[in-house]
């Protein structure tokens, strides 16, 4: 049976206050958006907006769902639907938001040279650079918004994007980055 | 025209298109799963709505407590719209109003505002 004090315990640890393990749809964000605005006291919605947290989770979680839709077909794709995860908690002076997913091999060099390009920009640099990708013509047949949700993140964040990833096997590797706010 | 009227949604906002009255609302948050698809109608209505509006008085009202990033984008095809419209001579005017204790929501008005030249009032409330 599975030890869920343990789990708790792990859960505490890490000051998670909330997490969603599993695949992802649009429901589930819609609800996770709803708990964090009843999970934040009056007190800490005061000092935090809870906005900063909400945006940063939805970027993320749209991402993997359109992620994982550019991926129907993949050999591995019930895979990547149920490999995916998020949690939110609190750090000294704030809030984190970190969610992971398995994603092709191929596709990790390119996302980490993003990641670390945008780590690279001052705030300034990074809105002129949201505009100018906002401007450009590459919105998706699927109305994704030319990776504008990474840039996103990068701005909301008050300190670097972080990520890791471990490899699962040939092809797949598990991707997470940690945002906070 | 026909009045464009939606209800409001958890990830997407209330909308309410009058041709009769010249007002057009937004109002609400927005972040669908495909925000173009949401949009798309919207500018459409818009497109056709201003191009015989030119020498009239448009009023529109603005409410966005948050937009995901593919939101804000078909939000700046909105501007965009809105703002060819005032060049050819339709007098826009165009309130966003802000709730006055927050920033995040603030921010994001004045981040669309800066590249617009049409009547553009931040109103806190």
């Amino acid at each position: 049976m599975i030890h869920l004090q343990q789990l708790k315990k792990s859960l505490e640890e890490y000051k998670v206050i909330i997490c969603f393990s599993g695949q992802f749809s649009q429901g589930i964000v819609e609800q996770l958006c709803e708990f964090i605005k009843e999970q934040l006291t009056e007190g800490e919605r005061n000092k935090f907006n809870p906005m900063k947290v909400i945006s940063i989770l939805v970027e993320q979680a749209q991402n993997i769902i359109n992620y994982n839709q550019e991926n129907v077909g993949h050999r591995y794709y019930e895979q990547l639907l149920e490999s995916s995860i998020v949690t939110i908690g609190k750090t000294g002076d704030g809030f984190f938001v970190t969610s992971g997913n398995i994603i092709d091999k191929q596709n990790l060099d390119p996302l980490v040279r993003r990641i670390e390009y945008l780590n690279s920009l001052e705030p300034a640099e990074l809105k002129q650079y949201y505009k100018e990708v906002m401007r450009s013509d590459r919105m998706g047949v699927n109305g994704q918004g030319a990776g504008l949700g990474l840039i996103q993140m990068a701005r909301t964040a008050k300190s670097p994007l972080e990520y890791m990833n471990y490899a699962i096997n040939d092809q797949l590797t598990y991707f997470q980055i940690n945002v906070n706010c | 025209m026909e009045r464009l009227f939606l209800k409001e949604s958890k990830s997407t906002p209330y909308v309410d298109f009058d041709a009769d009255k010249d007002i057009l609302l937004i109002k609400g948050q927005s972040y669908p799963e495909n925000a173009f698809l949401f949009f798309k109608p919207l500018l459409e209505w818009l497109k056709e709505y201003l191009s015989g509006k030119v020498g009239q008085d448009v009023g529109f009202e603005v409410t966005l407590t948050y937009t995901n990033t593919s939101s804000s984008k078909c939000i700046m095809m909105i501007l965009d719209l809105l703002e060819e419209a005032a060049d050819r001579g339709v007098n826009l005017n165009l309130k966003w109003i802000c709730n006055e204790q927050n920033e995040y929501e603030q921010e994001c008005a004045e981040e669309f505002k800066e590249d617009y030249t049409f009547p553009f009032e931040i109103v806190l409330v």
